[in-house]
This record gives C-alpha cells, sequence and structure tokens, in this order.
C-alpha cells in the first residue's frame, strides 16, 4: 500500500499541475516531512510516520484559476467527496476528498480571531478549513523538484518545525498523542537542519512569532525537558 | 491504560475509515444500477439494460434499437466507477479490521 500511496500522492499533484493549481497552493502537513528528503539530501534524515491526510494550503484563494473542478479532476482515481459538519450551525460542509489512501483537504490561514466556518472555494468546487497561524507557513517556502514538470511549494523546514512547536502548545489535553506527534516532527526537521547548520533559519522563524507564543513555546520545551529545541529557538 | 501517540493515530486513522466506507457505500448507491448491453440479433442491434435483482437473477430491460452517445458513456462510466468503488471498499473493510485488531493488543504505543 505504502509504493501506491506514495504513486497516488503524485498522480493528485501531477492533475494539480496539469490544472494549474499547483503554482497557488502549498503542500504542508506530514508529507512535508517525506518531501524534505530532497532538502536534507545526504544527511541521516528518516521521516517517521504520515498519515493518509493531504493537506494543501491555499495562500491566496482569489489567485486560483478562474473555473476548476477539484472533485471531478480526482473521481476516476477513485477519490469521492466527503461532507463533514465542522460545527453545530455551520451553514456549509467542509468538503474533503477521501480515498483508503489519501484524504485530501484545503486549508486557508484563518484571517482575525474567532471559530471560522469552512470557505468557500468555488473555483475548485470545494470549501477549505480555516485555521490559525497558517499564515507562518506562507511567509517562507521552498521549491522541491519531484520529477520532470513537477515541482512542489513547501513551508521551509524552519518555518514548519517552529509553526509544529506552536501548534503542539495549542493541542487540548485530550489530544496528547497529536501533541507528541507535532513535536516529534518539529524535533526530525529542526535537528536536521541543525545537522545542516542552518541555526540562524530557525532562529529567523521563532522571532518572527508573537511575545505570547515564544513563551508559550518556550514554557512547553523547557517542560518537555527539550534543552535540545531550545537552544535552537533561542540560538544560543 | 494510557494510549500511545501509535495506538491515537490508528483510533484517528479506524475513524476516518469507517467514515469513509460509510462515503463509499452512499457513492455506490448514487450510481444507475446495471449496465447497457447491445446484443445482436438476426443481424439487427437492439440495446437492453441489463441488472441483477435481489434474488441474483439476471434481468433484461429492452431500451430500444438506437441508445444516445451520452447515455452509453453515462452508463460506462457508472460500470468503471462501481467496480473501482467497490474495489476500494475491499480495500477499506480490510483496514478496518486490521486496525481494529491492532487497537485490541494491550501494548501502550
Amino acid at each position: 500500500m505504502e509504493k501506491s500511496q506514495y504513486e497516488l500522492c503524485l498522480e493528485v499533484l501531477r492533475r494539480l499541475a496539469k490544472a494549474k493549481v499547483l503554482d497557488e497552493v502549498i503542500l504542508v502537513g506530514s508529507w512535508c516531512l517525506l518531501f524534505y528528503r530532497e532538502y536534507f539530501h545526504g544527511l541521516p534524515y528518516f521521516p517517521t510516520i504520515r498519515t493518509r491526510d493531504m493537506d494543501l494550503l491555499i495562500p491566496a484563494p482569489a489567485q486560483l484559476p478562474a473555473k476548476g473542478d477539484l472533485p471531478a479532476l480526482l473521481k476516476n482515481l477513485g477519490f469521492i467527496c466527503d461532507f463533514v459538519a465542522v460545527a453545530e450551525f455551520s451553514q456549509q460542509p467542509l468538503i474533503k476528498l477521501v480515498h483508503p489512501a489519501l484524504i485530501v483537504e484545503l486549508l486557508i490561514p484563518q484571517k482575525g480571531s474567532g471559530q471560522e466556518q469552512p470557505y468557500p472555494i468555488p473555483q475548485l468546487k470545494m470549501t477549505a478549513q480555516v485555521l490559525p497561524f497558517l499564515h507562518l507557513l506562507t511567509s517562507n517556502t521552498i521549491e522541491v523538484k519531484i520529477e520532470e514538470e513537477l515541482v512542489i511549494r513547501l513551508p521551509h523546514p524552519a518555518t514548519f518545525g517552529v509553526h509544529k512547536l506552536l501548534v503542539s502548545t495549542l493541542r487540548p489535553a485530550h489530544m496528547k498523542e497529536k501533541k507528541e506527534k507535532d513535536l516529534e516532527q518539529a524535533s526530525l526537521v529542526l535537528l536536521s537542519l541543525a545537522t545542516k547548520h542552518e541555526e540562524e533559519k530557525i532562529k529567523l522563524a521563532f522571532q518572527s512569532l508573537s511575545v505570547k507564543a515564544k513563551t508559550a513555546v518556550l514554557k512547553m520545551l523547557q517542560s518537555q525537558q527539550r534543552d535540545d529545541l531550545l537552544r535552537l529557538c533561542q540560538n544560543i | 491504560m494510557e494510549i500511545g501517540v501509535i495506538k491515537g493515530m490508528l483510533r484517528e486513522e479506524l475513524a476516518n475509515s469507517e467514515r469513509m466506507k460509510l462515503a463509499y457505500e452512499r457513492e455506490l448507491a448514487k450510481l444507475p444500477k446495471g449496465s447497457l448491453v447491445r446484443k445482436q440479433i438476426h443481424g439487427h442491434a437492439y440495446f437492453y439494460l441489463v441488472w441483477r435483482d435481489r434474488q441474483g437473477k439476471v434481468q433484461l430491460k429492452y431500451q430500444g434499437k438506437q441508445c444516445s452517445l451520452a447515455k452509453q458513456q453515462r452508463y460506462a462510466q457508472a460500470k468503471e466507477l462501481r467496480a473501482k468503488y467497490r474495489h476500494l471498499l475491499a480495500q477499506l473493510k480490510k483496514q478496518i479490521r486490521f486496525l481494529k485488531g491492532t487497537l485490541r493488543g494491550k501494548e501502550p504505543i
């Protein structure tokens, strides 16, 4: 299943590229860890387990091509629409494209505060989930060439790692497993960056957080006794 | 007993798979029943809709000497999707069985 899952992921990316959508999205989430292999080429970098979630961040929905249909684009690969009610009085559901090997979900950075409804993306006949702090991932991106004519945008590993640390602090108490997974992923990426002598980039990414966010991350790292990550964030 | 990181992820994947199974079953139910068949009888072509009834018996319904291309394509696509969805549903059922079995284990991983 693993090889076919990877092939399916590539095929989804190829179709997005053909529909001129790939340039407008950033691949985020645990699939980044796999594609960072190119960035950490030659280093002992071993991505851990990834889930079926394939998260695509859209920094600027208005810039998407005018006419598209993501469900139709992926239909003959076996993807179907799953409509998820995000909140009790949600006006519209969150639409995910599901397949036994992969779940494609669109994300949008939250503007302002408070719980937001799924954001409609009529250009793709989908809706996107609105999440806080995603703007951090759009500020600094890298391009990775997977194959000829297939180049994907990923958050810079430093930004990805720092974002994971921040998200880890925001998880509620009952989501301990997700919290640990966030910390594990952040650790993998940030320590690999340190091996590559790019500690300065980690420090810059950390400095871009708000004072409140920085305090929360440092407090969390202290409570988890992660002196290695503390040193990287503070570049001591 | 505390659920470890791995089991937590597996539990989430099980919930996803169970939800997906229902979604595929809904999509299968939406597809038009049966397939369009072109029979050649005494040198003439006739179109029939063929399907199995609840007892598993093959049923045929005459559709006429001609059938629009759009209708033929619709049924051809439905046949393809039905096969694909059934295959994926079988994969999902295996996943669910595997995940349930793994989560029954007592190791706190």
